[in-house]
């Protein structure tokens, strides 16, 4: 994801031309886990121009139906879009008014199709999404988490990371991440990630949003800031013992 | 005299066909052929089935016509109720009559007028949709063959008539609502969303190939401009309405709903009066069971078209029952 892109010249049939797509306006990673009662995700509220750090109020989490949440990496245009794909299916399905109701797995494996379907017509939606939720199964309350991005890729696992998260956050979540975390512990481990990232990720803003996924519902929470440090003695001088030309 | 069969050319068609005038009636033979011919001999009444001549459909109409059931007569559908006769000028939508009906849409109309009776009232604080839903068999599971869908979020549409016909009106008042808000970001409106299925109702009263829909339905929405009812006649007509009934018993629930004091009522009340309405118009001796099927859209479903929740329907009922039989005891 980042990568430049290429591609999406003309087809080879049909005469209809297709767009080359860049992203313009990106988010960068989303975070998020299992534990006891569901599942947490956690992301920045920025949106990056480029190297411009553009939109500071950016939501990248939302709610999908009674039992899902959504969280999108990359072009955030593409997913307004397929945030209104989704707001069609859930509304079609709420009018059907028969108790039944898209659960984590049905809306994943939506996604997975439309991102699949898009990246072989090479007209892709440049995301990487995260999906979770809680939905009742045959074996009771199931929890679901996966992720799909923008070549279809898709897969199952109890903790996610998308973007820079893959390469800073994924070694932490391995380590520390274990079966029914409480409440405290999951945002604990998710706030670690995150403080990693706002140091080493030049496109995150200190300003993030938690959002959980339970049987009672989804909650996002308000956006917060977390407290970083730059008392490092190398931080103080940095100029000193540079080499330069005057 | 039914069996006489007349050459018919295509020249034939084009000119009033005066050789026939013993067996057509006086009205008929000022029938516009040309636009009612197939140009090949053949009536549009014959569709599929080459009646040489086309006479046979016109003789029918004649003659059965002394056969016309009593007007008012209920659930008698099967039988050629034709109370005025059209004579040859209710063969096709796209024909009026000499006195300026469409029959087609008239006849339409009749299968609304012997389907259950469904009614909408709009209180003070949002609208309650309610059907009287005839059971024909025992084995059908209660809750099925819904009478009243959602549209969109905010509204509902409560069918009555053929309920074939009405699920494609409400497929496409879906599809509509789906497209205005995908084109401009914001719910439908009501009254835009009432426009568009009276549209739609009144295209398929235009065409030859099409038939009217047989159904009537009955809109209710709250948007910005509050808690709207609309209701929707297969001739495609749409009126705005404080209180609306359509089925056997609307003669009966318009006057019961006039009694009501609607500006005053809440939801919560209103579910109650729309129950004693239906419970009151049900008329036991000619439809045995039938099922209640209450919908509102009100500040306290949060603006949202849904079922009446269960407690508060069971109460309703409770209290129509008890109204009955107060009335009865009487």
């Amino acid at each position: 994801m980042g990568s430049h892109a290429e591609g999406g010249s003309q087809a080879a049939g049909g005469g209809q031309t297709q767009r080359t797509q860049y992203p313009y306006v990106t988010g960068t990673s989303v975070i998020a886990l299992k534990y006891k009662d569901g599942v947490i995700m956690a992301c920045d509220t920025g949106a990056s121009y480029g190297s411009t750090l553009r939109y500071k109020s950016v939501e990248r989490i939302k709610a999908v139906g009674k039992h899902s949440l959504i969280g999108a990496s990359g072009e955030f245009s593409d997913f307004q879009e397929i945030l209104r794909y989704l707001d069609e299916l859930t509304l079609s399905d709420h009018m059907w008014d028969d108790g039944n109701s898209l659960g984590p797995k049905e809306i994943h494996s939506y996604l997975t199709r439309v991102m699949y379907n898009r990246r072989n017509k090479f007209d892709p939606l440049w995301n990487s999404l995260v999906l979770g939720g809680v939905k009742k199964g045959p074996k009771g309350d199931e929890k679901y988490l996966g992720m799909v991005n923008m070549i279809g890729t898709h897969f199952e696992e109890n903790h996610i990371a998308t973007g820079f998260g893959n390469h800073l956050a994924i070694p932490i979540l391995r380590a520390e991440w274990h079966e029914d975390m409480t409440f405290e512990e999951a945002v604990k481990l998710v706030e670690k990630c995150l403080l990693v990232l706002l140091y080493r990720d030049r496109s995150s803003i200190n300003k993030f949003q938690i959002a959980k996924i339970t049987t009672e519902g989804s909650t996002i929470y308000p956006p917060y800031s977390l407290k970083t440090y730059w008392g490092f003695s190398h931080f103080e001088n940095p100029a000193q013992g540079a080499v330069g030309s005057w | 005299m039914c069996d006489v069969e007349l050459p018919v050319s295509r020249k034939a068609d084009r000119r009033p066909n005066t050789t026939h005038g013993l067996f057509f009636s006086r009205s008929s033979h000022r029938l516009p052929l040309r636009s009612l011919s197939r140009g090949d001999g053949r009536r549009l009444c014959d569709r599929g089935r080459p009646t040489p001549g086309g006479l046979r459909p016109a003789l029918r109409q004649v003659f059965l016509g002394t056969f016309a059931a009593d007007e008012h007569s209920r659930g008698d559908e099967k039988k050629l109720t034709m109370s005025s006769i059209g004579t040859g000028y209710d063969l096709s939508v796209t024909t009026f009559s000499p006195d300026g009906r469409v029959f087609q849409v008239e006849y339409a109309t009749k299968a609304v007028d012997n389907s259950g009776t469904v009614v909408g009232i709009k209180c003070k604080d949002g609208i309650v949709l309610g059907v009287e839903k005839l059971v024909t068999s025992k084995m059908m599971l209660e809750g099925s063959n819904r009478r009243i869908h959602s549209v969109h979020r905010h509204s509902g549409l409560a069918v009555a008539g053929l309920a074939a016909d009405g699920r494609q009106i409400v497929s496409r008042a879906k599809s509509e609502a789906a497209s205005y808000e995908k084109v401009y970001g914001e719910p439908i409106s009501v009254k835009e969303l009432a426009d568009r299925v009276a549209s739609y109702v009144h295209l398929c009263t235009l065409y030859w190939w099409l038939r009217p829909f047989g159904c009537g339905v009955i809109l209710g929405g709250y948007d910005r401009d509050g808690p709207q009812l609309y209701m929707i006649e297969p001739s495609g007509v749409s009126y705005k309405y404080f209180g609306a009934a359509l089925g056997k018993g609307r003669q009966a629930a318009k006057t019961e709903i006039e009694k009501l004091k609607l500006s005053e009522l809440t939801c919560r009340e209103g579910i109650v009066e729309v129950a004693k309405i239906i419970y009151g118009v049900h008329d036991e001796a000619k439809d045995k069971a039938f099922e209640l099927e209450l919908s509102w859209i009100c500040d306290e479903s949060d603006r949202q078209h849904q079922k009446v929740p269960n407690n508060l329907l069971e109460q309703a009922k409770a209290a129509a029952q008890a109204a009955l039989e107060e009335m009865d005891a009487d």
